[in-house]
């Protein structure tokens, strides 16, 4: 009775371990899990729609522009929270933290951003399905 | 035409991931995927038109 229950805590940390992995470096859910392909396309589409936003001159939201922005800065700043450790890096090194509003492209960028977080939460609960048996 | 370009890029990534994500075995995957494409452009050029015909 003790070793299923310390086993049923040793799947329960690792699939926490797992979603927290995903969300940190896009796809690295999927490769802890043997995923190879699967997490380097996933990992792959997330990363390159950051640094393309990145490239077309947007910016990251995050709570110290919230009086610009208003309360849709919240929902910004979590959608580009998304990206993990990507987006704390750039914020802390400052890349790509201004608004570049002359650039023609910038709402596309802050767009891409945006979307590379919303899509890497999908991956994570992906990967978390997959450690959790819901899917394959 | 830049603008038209990145819409297909970002269709496309969403796409890649929606195809993977969303269903799972392969040949599920890219047609799923490309349906999901498909509607991002068709959707995108439909919506451009409706906004070009309303006045300023």
């Amino acid at each position: 009775m003790e070793e299923i229950r310390i086993q049923s805590d040793k799947s329960s940390f690792n699939r926490w371990l797992v979603g927290t992995l995903a969300w940190a470096l896009p796809g690295a859910g999927h490769f802890l899990q043997g995923y190879l392909i699967r997490g380097g396309v996933l990992g792959g589409a997330v990363f390159c729609m950051y640094f393309i936003g990145w490239l077309l001159g947007g910016h990251l939201y995050g709570l110290h522009n919230v009086a610009e922005t208003g309360f849709l800065a919240y929902i910004f700043g979590f959608c580009d929270l998304g990206s993990g450790l990507l987006y704390l890096f750039s914020l802390t090194s400052n890349v790509s933290v201004l608004d570049q509003s002359h650039l023609a492209t910038s709402e596309y960028g802050d767009r891409f951003l945006m979307v590379a977080g919303l899509l890497n939460y999908l991956c994570v609960l992906d990967a978390f399905d997959i450690a959790v048996g819901r899917k394959r | 035409m830049r603008h038209f370009l990145l819409m297909i890029l970002f269709a496309a990534f969403v796409a890649i991931i929606f195809g993977i994500i969303g269903r799972e075995k392969p040949f599920e995957r890219f047609n799923y995927g490309i349906k999901i494409f498909g509607e991002f452009i068709v959707v995108g050029l439909a919506l451009a038109w409706i906004l070009y015909w309303l006045p300023k």
